[in-house]
């Protein structure tokens, strides 16, 4: 595990150095990234301009599942960023010289960049999900008994993005020029910043809960956020990060076996 | 001219090679409309409304802008300009009788048109469904704003392409303009739901121009006697932006340093 850790240190340092050397580019992404989180909070507060609450949340308590998805999304990319290596690696031919390392090759790939200036995103969602708090009147004694179980919720709901967007990455293998992949990645996370309570079809809820679970990304995390411990919502958190993690293991084999270097 | 025709027909050929990305990219924007519908379909659910939009307006709105916003934004044009001048392969351009401008250009045509097709077999249904009725005068302006707009969306990533002879990389500039052309162009949400003092801002820039200008025509949200004011204005922008490429390119040729056979 700490092998694991220290090669993880080891990309994160390298990705920071890599974006170091055009550094205006660096500060024009960290600046845009902070827009774009912000976008999505000048959204809501528009759409609160003209009404009272969205599918009962009022919107402090939207900007709480915004906040968690931002935070969710920011952490993910500025870990993983979204799984990018898969896609190059397949695209590239380099996953051979992956392969053949004694580590788990998911893992490389996983790792294999992580984007600092993303860490903008998850200060704008720490600064929202405190305002929100504020604003809710929440004490802090209420907030530090909900704390540990929010936490388990978002680690629960990162594992469950991770898993999602590695199943979406790993199409990769039979489509080599799949980058294209990023634009349903990015688009199954956005959707996750929206409460899932919108979804007046049973149908529907129980597909984004379970088949594509939107609700656990961010608006579970929400709601353990709000309303304190809940057993059967940490449980099913932990059940489904826990079955979409193995899944996408297995998907990952299963596709790998499809995998024809592309190069010498 | 012949020849850059060629070039037009070899980026839709090349788009088509890599259908996959843009069917993904598709599905994706399918995926995140039927999200918007059910935000906006509980809102209205619950008696609530948003302005003067009607929910079938509002949804009409979102589509349609998306569908724009698709076609002549999210093409990663500026990625192609700068992988051009940072492997130096821009020099092939530069001892040829081809205007670099008019070959992206060419390319950039490409790429809409090749994006129109699903937008057109999904725009068709939707005129049924949202019962939308359009006459000769509003496709005309429909029209006029589509070109204006792929102008604009043209100039300003090939402005934000050429940026690379100065500073290198320009994935920062290329997303900071992707994010405000999306929101300044409506496409986040409808231009006249802002308060007034941030629809001052937005209406400054030409970025209307390319998706609640035409969308609002279509929904009727529009009043065409605004049309020939908005075209000048459109027009105006297009020559300031062409003379920026302009300077900026001649300018960067001059720093350029490529090495090769």
């Amino acid at each position: 595990m700490l092998r694991y850790l220290k090669i993880w240190k080891i990309h994160v340092r390298a990705a920071f150095m890599q974006r170091m050397a055009y550094r205006l580019n660096f500060f024009m992404i960290a600046v845009a990234v902070i827009i774009h989180a912000s976008i999505t909070v000048i959204f809501f507060k528009v759409l609160f301009g003209y009404v009272n609450n969205i599918a009962g949340w009022n919107f402090n308590e939207s900007m709480l599942i915004v906040g968690s998805f931002l935070l969710v999304d920011g952490l993910i990319w500025t870990t993983c960023a979204q799984l990018t290596g898969i896609p190059k690696h397949i695209k590239l031919g380099t996953l051979d010289g992956l392969i053949v390392k004694p580590i788990s090759t998911q893992f490389l790939v996983s790792v294999f960049r992580a984007d600092p200036e993303d860490w903008g995103r998850v200060a704008t969602a720490l600064f929202l999900l405190t305002s929100s708090a504020i604003a809710l009147n929440y004490s802090l004694a209420d907030i530090f008994s909900r704390l540990p179980y929010y936490i388990i919720a978002i680690a629960c709901a990162c594992v469950i993005t991770y898993s999602v967007v590695a199943f979406a990455r790993c199409l990769s293998f039979w489509f080599t020029e799949a980058g294209g992949t990023w634009y349903i990645c990015e688009n199954i996370i956005r959707s996750a910043g929206y409460p899932t309570d919108i979804y007046s079809h049973v149908l529907v809820r129980l597909l984004f809960s379970t088949v594509i679970p939107l609700a656990f990304m961010a608006t579970v995390p929400a709601k353990i956020f709000i309303h304190g411990f809940d057993f059967w919502l940490i449980l099913s958190s932990i059940a489904l990060a826990v079955i979409f993690f193995f899944a996408s293991r297995k998907f990952w084999k299963f596709a790998l076996k499809h995998y024809s270097s592309a190069s010498s | 001219m012949r020849k850059y025709y060629i070039i037009f027909k070899n980026s839709i050929q090349a788009n088509l090679a890599y259908r996959f990305n843009t069917f993904a990219f598709l599905f994706a924007e399918a995926f995140s409309f039927v999200i918007m519908f059910y935000l906006f379909f509980s809102i209205y659910a619950q008696g609530q409304k948003m302005g003067n939009y009607s929910l079938t307006n509002l949804v009409a709105y979102f589509a349609l802008t998306k569908l724009i916003t698709v076609t002549l934004l999210y093409d990663n044009f500026g990625f192609t300009v700068r992988d051009e001048i940072m492997e130096g392969r821009i020099v092939e351009y530069l001892v040829k009788p081809i205007g670099y401008m008019a070959k992206s250009f060419a390319l950039k045509m490409g790429n809409i048109i090749f994006r129109l097709l699903p937008f057109i077999i999904i725009i068709a249904p939707l005129y049924f469904f949202f019962s939308l009725s359009v006459n000769l005068a509003e496709i005309f302006y429909f029209s006029a704003f589509f070109l204006i707009g792929s102008l604009i969306s043209f100039f300003v990533f090939y402005i934000v392409g050429i940026a690379s002879f100065f500073i290198g990389e320009i994935v920062g500039f290329n997303f900071l303009f992707l994010n405000i052309i999306y929101f300044f162009s409506g496409g986040a949400i409808p231009i006249d739901l802002f308060p007034e003092n941030i629809r001052a801002i937005i209406n400054f820039f030409p970025f209307k121009l390319i998706g609640f200008v035409p969308v609002s025509i279509i929904t009727g949200n529009y009043d065409l006697s605004s049309a020939p004011r908005d075209i000048l204005s459109g027009i105006v922008w297009i020559l300031i932006f062409y003379g920026l490429a302009k300077i900026l390119f001649a300018s960067g040729i001059r720093r350029l340093e490529a090495y090769g056979s």
